[in-house]
């Protein structure tokens, strides 16, 4: 799994690539949590190359979610791939998490109804 | 003692009213205890028989004014007429022709009138506290949320018990009872940003005896619903960032669909669980205050 | 993954594999295509545990497996006849009750063949004369909670599971009516969690909503199947959510309607559960080597 960071005002924009699993949830939490720690809570996680999702990946990233949110942000996801939806739709994640088409419109989506 | 509207400041919570016919009624019992405790409702969700009550929430009616309404609305007039022509091709889906799609027992029409006339034309989108009314697509089974349109319709679509009440169709999309997709639906609020969720269940009674096929279905969705209802719930709990407080009025007395000379009981049990919870609440919603805006909010 | 304790507290050397079988009808012979792939990649598997359909192929497997496609072929052919015959006291004591006398134990479909085919596959034998833990889920319907059978006669725990509420009628256990385990628990991740499994590979069936519903009786299994679609996922959320480490689904794609009746999907079934597997099988390869070093 790769992930790469960049900013985009007033969001935080992580992209990842590869497999979002227990091998390498770890990473996912820590480059999260570092994000959340420097104060930057409006988090878009770009899905368009992940390529799998295991229970353990998922419950990292459903603690960026819930990070996010005591602090006042939240983490979103775009661009999501058909497999991959079908695993987040089975894990409850489509009905708590606001997930969108693409990457401009899940940034879009802070600046009106955060 | 108004469900005000959210003042910014004010400690507040998100309120989700689940399936539960007229037990439902609670829900103003916790609203009013609410009110009297200063606490602001920022968002309300209903499902079914609760989406009336997270409708007239919404809309700022008091608990008195709760009240009256319920009385006007929960009559026997709802379901007492019978469609002959429902029943007939119940029986005999060839001869009368079964359709799904308008498929009901019971006359819709005394319903829909009295729904129509005590909301009238007045839309989701209007209300003062955010609304989210909820139905089940009946197409694909998923779970709609309703955040935009007629409320009466909305309404009724939420409550369109299957075999009961015919489905109702919405935006294209034809809509039966919520509580086949979650019959206590937090993940909307949670989905929209709520911060403590106040989440007004209920469980389905189990039938005494089981003398007929109806009865014998009505059990299995009771079992269905209610397995539901739980593990929904244990998902939602562990999913969401904040609290979610469940408050599930158990009834001593036995409360059938039209039982409204219970209603002051219902809601007086409502209020007594919320009270149970306040010394909780209060201090979730100060401290929740109090790390408002600040990063050592964090847990 | 740290060095680990099996159930019993003594160290292993690897992770507890635990096989769920959901509910699924007819569907969950795909199991039999899922079993193929595991085997020839010596997946081990600790314990199994199943839900309606799910049971034939649980106690199979739990029984050592063995020549999967022998398997299948021998359910298709005991699968004949077995979901055929109505019973036509059960329909009028359905469409009439007042005159018929409609009780709780009937279903609309004879039992006899059902019963014939599963003593037809375990005889008399208990849960303590297979190779493997099995856990077996059904309902109580009177007050609607999940009973875990593992221990007694399997065909008792078999022939609760499999009871379709207005199909099958109930079947007493202990003096209570059980009924389709998939009324409560359609999935039951949940026992291998408790039962200690760390890596667990569970099989799942979406029933699909058929298009028309052309009488009351397919409008009551529409219904049935949203709400058990909803019980399905919102469990596998849940569980999978609550479980230490891993929860694999597998979940084979099925792109046409399987009726009890369709004996003759049998071999189909078997291969799309294959296809779905073989889509798991590299992370869990991974998952597996990666549990090994750790523990070494």
């Amino acid at each position: 799994m790769n992930i790469s960071i960049s900013q985009q005002d007033p969001v935080t924009l992580v992209a990842i690539s590869g497999s979002v699993d227990s091998l390498s949830a770890e990473k996912l939490t820590e480059a999260f949590t570092g994000e959340l720690n420097a104060g930057r809570v409006k988090l878009v996680a770009d899905f368009s190359a992940v390529s799998y999702t295991s229970s353990a990946g998922l419950r990292s990233l459903l603690g960026a979610v819930k990070d996010s949110r005591r602090l006042g942000g939240d983490l979103r996801i775009a661009a999501v791939q058909p497999d991959v939806l079908r695993v987040l739709s089975l894990s409850g994640f489509t009905s708590i998490i606001k997930i969108y088409d693409d990457v401009a419109a899940a940034a879009a989506s802070f600046g009106t109804a955060a | 003692m108004n469900a005000t509207a959210h003042m910014p400041g004010q400690p507040a919570v998100s309120l989700v009213i689940g399936s539960g016919s007229v037990k439902c009624a609670a829900a103003i019992g916790v609203v009013k205890a609410l009110a009297e405790e200063g606490i602001a409702i920022e968002r309300v969700v209903g499902c079914s028989a609760g989406a009336i009550f997270a409708a007239v929430v919404a809309l700022g009616y008091d608990a008195k004014q709760c009240m009256e309404v319920t009385s006007r609305l929960w009559t026997k007039e709802l379901t007492a007429k019978r469609n002959t022509m429902g029943m007939l091709s119940a029986l005999a889906p060839r001869l009368f022709g079964f359709r799904a799609d308008s498929f009901g027992l019971r006359d819709d029409r005394p319903k829909d009138r009295l729904l129509h006339q005590f909301f009238g034309d007045r839309r989701i989108e209007d209300t003062q506290i955010p609304l989210h009314i909820t139905a089940t697509d009946f197409a694909d089974g998923e779970l709609v949320d309703l955040h935009h349109g007629s409320i009466a319709d909305a309404i009724r679509a939420s409550v369109a018990l299957p075999f009961a009440f015919a489905p109702v169709r919405i935006d294209g999309k034809l809509l039966v009872d919520g509580y086949l997709a979650d019959p206590l639906p937090v993940s909307v609020a949670i989905k929209h940003g709520a911060r403590v969720i106040i989440a007004v269940g209920f469980e389905s009674p189990y039938q005494e005896r089981i003398g007929s096929a109806g009865r014998f279905a009505f059990q299995l969705s009771a079992i269905m619903s209610n397995n539901l209802l739980k593990s929904r719930f244990s998902f939602h709990s562990i999913a969401h960032h904040s609290e979610v407080i469940a408050i599930i009025p158990e009834f001593s007395q036995r409360i059938r669909l039209f039982d409204t000379e219970k209603v002051p009981y219902i809601v007086e049990e409502g209020e007594k669980c919320t009270r149970a919870q306040m010394p909780y609440l209060r201090e979730l919603l100060a401290a929740e205050q109090a790390a408002a805006g600040t990063v050592s909010g964090r847990q | 993954m740290n060095a680990r304790l099996s159930a019993t507290g003594a160290p292993t050397e690897r992770p507890r594999v635990a096989l769920v079988i959901g509910s699924g009808g007819l569907k969950c012979i795909a199991a039999f295509g899922a079993m193929k792939v595991l085997q020839r990649e010596s997946i081990p598997i600790d314990m199994v545990v199943a839900c309606s359909g799910g049971a034939f192929c649980g106690t199979w497997a739990a029984d050592g497996g063995g020549d999967a496609d022998a398997a299948a072929s021998y359910f298709e052919k005991a699968s004949h006849g077995m979901f055929g015959r109505l019973s036509y006291r059960g329909l009028l004591g359905l469409l009439l009750p007042k005159l018929f006398r409609f009780d709780e134990l009937l279903g609309i479909l004879h039992d006899a063949a059902l019963n014939r085919g599963i003593r037809d596959f375990v005889g008399d034998r208990c849960f303590e004369d297979l190779k493997l833990p099995l856990h077996v889920v059904a309902t109580d319907f009177d007050t609607g909670e999940k009973q875990v059978f593992s221990s007694g006669r399997l065909f008792d725990a078999i022939r609760a599971t499999v009871a379709i509420p207005l199909v099958f009628p109930p079947w007493p256990i202990g003096g209570r009516q059980m009924v389709d385990g998939a009324a409560c628990d359609p999935l039951p991740i949940d026992i291998a969690v408790r039962e200690g499994a760390d890596i667990i590979i569970a099989m799942g069936f979406e029933e699909s909503l058929q298009s028309g519903s052309r009488s009351g009786m397919d409008l009551f299994l529409r219904l049935k199947t949203i709400v058990v679609n909803h019980l399905y996922r919102s469990q596998y959320a849940f569980y999978s959510l609550s479980h230490h480490a891993e929860v694999v689904p597998i979940i084979p794609e099925i792109p046409f309607p399987v009726g009890l009746g369709d004996a003759h999907l049998i071999p189909e079934l078997v291969d799309l559960g294959a296809q779905a597997t073989e889509r798991e099988i590299g992370y869990l390869r991974r998952l597996l080597a990666a549990d090994a070093k750790t523990a070494a």
